[in-house]
């Protein structure tokens, strides 16, 4: 059954495409028909189908971008992540333990290509956020629409993370990214930092001229999306640089970070688990996929210069070592199941359910949690043990004002022995915000009543556990915490 | 099971509705639907006689309906459909009555009645799609004209009697007395064609 | 998000639906006695397949979906008592595609589930039994199965 839907999918994706495609180039009439359509629609249906998240069928808003290559949006991935153990990709059901960064180059893209649509969507998930108390990463805006990555190259963590906890409570304009940094210092980065940019995106505009003779590129910088909808802005080559080459991106892939490059720019058989040139981050999980909703996009905008960067690539890739990295491609894989069984019979390593590392992304701890002592947010802020002893620039993924002097702690999981307890206390009244932890907005009331709900016990367990506070000093001591759960 | 229907038959069916001859350069003004319910007379029956010249100009922006009503929306035109089923159930009978007469009479007396008539605006139109189990095409019809017309021309297409055809919208029959306005349909909705067994 | 996801992308489902879906299909979202749409439980119709047993029967079938949609799927009812070895006396569905830990995955539309549903009931599932009737007819006497199946497609003749 579900073989079959996988060939259904994609043929009729094809099919709409093929049908745009033909749009294009003659036949007035599907075209004028669509248009109508649209007019009469609304503004959000201006978007092509391949940016569609499949999990909101809305469109994409910060996407991220999964090991597998699939995308959805922040919250719609965070939202489909198992909190006790492994998380499976929403579109394909392959196994990932990280929950990867915002892909900035696809969010500044669509912002750029759907401002309407993007600026709705933005309203709209502010507003949620708003009434949750937990913030996804802010962006500040590229005035150059270059690749984005440079933004994480800025070795503070304030940087992207503008809204401050005690402005959160500031109206709309909070979520306008034209809204600078609240405090002086980060305006000063900001500025610095769009002073780098300027400088960088010439050198890229120059690398991909001498990369190519003709003047098709000027051309494709100007070309205009039309696309059959009517796009109204325009996508450049210069948002859609590999972080790594600078030059148009070919067969892209996004790490765990979100930066994006070339496969044959990241991935080399020498060097293995691909490690991001800009933030220094190694990418967990092996090797990323294609992302090939990005890949169509760029072959159907960008034909010439893709057909050429085909070409050059061909040429310098012995058949050899593109072989390799397809086989290495496949290989992409989750951390060992048998993590979790050992854990729930008492075993090491811990898992700490329901906590992720802000810096990595590794849904749910695995090994030593280090806990932030000085962050204020009530979500926290914690690391695992892997990034505590190696920092990387990648910072909190809610926003967290963690500054590097921050001190941590590290804090014990909960054994299985304990759940099972708290899973015979009376809930029923634990379920308000009494401080949650990382990743805790997963929780509603319906995961409580569903417990008796056969089959997903694990998943509803970890729930149960999100909806309380794991606040440290109480973890070592159980008498303290089930005293806790009985008031 | 997308859109089965192949290019070229979509251009065959099609064709005659995007002669851009005939389409005005200017676009339409901003208007509410509700406003554009006026028959001229001289329309009606050029649009009667030439069937299949069912051109089109561009439909009036709604760019009064704001983009997050759609929940609001929906809701009320689900309210709205049950009671114009309500409505249709007693006109039924005017069902048997010569088709063309009471057709634009009914039309002109019901959009008459809404708005004093504006000559030279169009009634405004909507696209519909017709399923059977073989394929998907698409037809305009004035939002406010009965469904008679068009399940008529398509019978008439496919070669069979329109009184062993079942159309229906979101599993309801669909009643000839009815419009796409009082169905609540919106552009592209899709009516089904069931074949009556006997 | 306290809310979830789930009415936004129903609203979503629903607006593509009524655009396009393959034949004899119906899937609407209910409406509520006083006139208003209940997003989260959908009444839709399966047809039974050209050329099987099931031809010719119209199966009423309810989506109800919880506020964790599309995270978790929703669970799908026959009438109770539907002849099938795949659904439960209670009329639930038993079907990989709809089974969190099993083939669900948040991808998956309304569009999907119910054309995997018509899939099914044309070949059922011996390894998962979800009734015991419908299995052992459709284990030890074809003939009997068939004719049980022929049944229940009279039964439910299309609405219209």
């Amino acid at each position: 059954m579900e073989k079959k839907d996988n060939n259904k999918i994609p043929s009729t994706e094809e099919s709409k495409m093929q049908s745009r495609c033909d749009n294009n180039k003659k036949t007035p009439s599907p075209k004028h028909l669509q248009q109508i359509e649209e007019d009469n629609v609304r503004e959000e249906k201006d978007f092509l189908d391949e940016f569609q998240c499949s999990v909101c069928l809305d469109l994409l808003y910060k996407p991220v971008v999964l090991a597998c290559g699939h995308l959805s949006c922040f919250w719609c991935v965070l939202h489909s992540m198992n909190m006790l153990q492994e998380s499976q990709c929403p579109i394909c059901r392959h196994l990932f333990n990280h929950f990867p960064s915002v892909c900035q180059l696809l969010h500044f893209l669509l912002k750029k290509m759907y401002p309407i649509a993007y600026r709705r969507r933005e309203r709209e998930v502010g507003e949620e956020e708003k009434k949750m108390g937990h913030f996804s990463p802010q962006f500040v805006h590229h005035p150059f629409g270059s690749h984005s990555g440079e933004e994480m190259d800025f070795p503070s963590n304030s940087l992207h993370v503008p809204i401050h906890p005690q402005n959160k409570l500031c109206s709309d304009g909070c979520f306008s990214e034209e809204k600078e940094p609240s405090s002086s210092g980060n305006f000063a980065k900001a500025i610095a930092h769009r002073e780098d940019n300027m400088k960088i995106v010439p050198s890229a505009l120059s690398s991909i001229s001498e990369g190519s003779t003709n003047a098709a590129i000027e051309n494709c910088n100007l070309i205009r999306t039309e696309f059959g909808h009517g796009i109204k802005t325009q996508a450049s080559v210069v948002d859609l640089l590999c972080a790594g080459c600078k030059k148009l991106l070919f067969r892209p892939v996004v790490l765990n970070c979100g930066h994006v490059y070339c496969e044959s720019c990241i991935i080399s058989p020498m060097q293995g688990i691909p490690r991001c040139q800009i933030c220094r981050s190694l990418h967990p999980n092996g090797i990323p996929s294609v992302c090939l909703v990005l890949e169509n996009f760029l072959e159907q905008q960008f034909s010439e210069i893709y057909a050429e960067r085909r070409q050059v690539l061909a040429k310098q890739t012995d058949c050899s070592s593109s072989a390799h990295t397809q086989q290495l491609g496949t290989q992409s894989s989750s951390v060992s199941t048998t993590v979790y069984p050992s854990w729930i019979f008492g075993n090491e390593p811990k898992v700490h359910i329901g906590v992720g590392c802000d810096s990595c992304g590794m849904i749910p701890i695995i090994g030593k949690r280090y806990k932030c002592k000085d962050c204020s947010e009530e979500i926290g802020f914690d690391v695992c043990e892997s990034c505590h002893d190696n920092p990387s620039e990648v910072s909190g993924r809610f926003n967290q004002q963690h500054k590097p002097e921050h001190n941590f702690e590290i804090v014990q999981p909960h054994c299985f022995g304990e759940f099972i307890q708290m899973l015979n206390l009376d809930h029923s009244d634990d379920s308000e915000d009494d401080g949650h932890d990382f990743l805790a907005p997963v929780l509603s009331d319906d995961a409580l009543q569903d417990g008796e709900d056969s089959s997903n016990d694990l998943s509803d367990v970890s729930a149960l556990v999100l909806s309380d506070d794991v606040a440290p000093d109480q973890e070592d001591d159980p008498n303290v915490k089930l005293t806790r759960y009985h008031q | 099971m997308e859109r089965i229907m192949s290019f070229a038959d979509f251009l065959e069916d099609l064709d005659s509705l995007f002669d851009y001859r005939r389409v005005q350069p200017i676009p339409i003004l901003d208007e509410k639907l509700s406003e554009d319910g006026i028959v001229d007379g001289d329309r009606e029956v050029s649009q009667v006689t030439n069937d299949d010249e069912d051109w089109l100009l561009p439909p009036p922006k709604d760019s009064s309906e704001s983009p997050k009503q759609i929940d609001v929306d929906s809701t009320i035109k689900e309210l709205r459909l049950r009671k114009q089923e309500l409505k249709a159930f007693p006109t039924k009978q005017c069902l048997f009555q010569p088709k063309r007469e009471s057709d634009s009479v009914q039309a002109a007396l019901e959009s008459g009645a809404e708005e004093p008539s504006k000559p030279h605006h169009e009634r405004a139109k909507i696209v519909i799609s017709i399923q059977d189990k073989d394929e998907i095409k698409q037809y305009r019809v004035y939002k406010d004209e009965k469904f008679e017309r068009l399940f008529k021309r398509y019978a008439d297409k496919a070669k069979l009697q329109i009184e062993s055809l079942v159309f229906t919208f979101d599993g309801d029959k669909i009643n000839l007395t009815a419009t796409p306005d009082s169905l609540g349909m919106d552009d592209e909705d899709i009516i089904e064609v069931l074949a009556k067994k006997n | 998000m306290s809310g979830g996801i789930a009415r936004g992308r129903l609203a979503e489902e629903r607006k593509s639906w009524r655009k396009n879906h393959p034949h004899g299909f119906v899937a609407k979202p209910e409406t509520q006695p006083d006139g208003t749409v209940n997003l989260m439980v959908w009444h839709c119709t399966i047809p039974g397949k050209l050329g099987t047993d099931w031809e010719g029967g119209y199966f009423p079938l309810t989506l109800n979906f919880s506020e964790d949609y599309p995270s978790k799927p929703p669970k799908c009812k026959f009438p109770q008592g539907f002849f099938h070895p795949n659904v439960y006396p209670s009329g639930t569905v038993c079907l990989s595609i709809l089974n969190e830990d099993s083939g669900w995955r948040p991808a998956i539309t309304v569009k999907q589930i119910l054309v995997g549903i018509q899939d099914l009931l044309d070949q059922p599932n011996p390894a998962d039994p979800a009734q015991t009737e419908g299995y052992h007819l459709f284990i030890q006497d074809a003939a009997e199965y068939k004719k049980r199946v022929r049944q229940q497609a009279k039964q439910y003749p299309p609405l219209v």
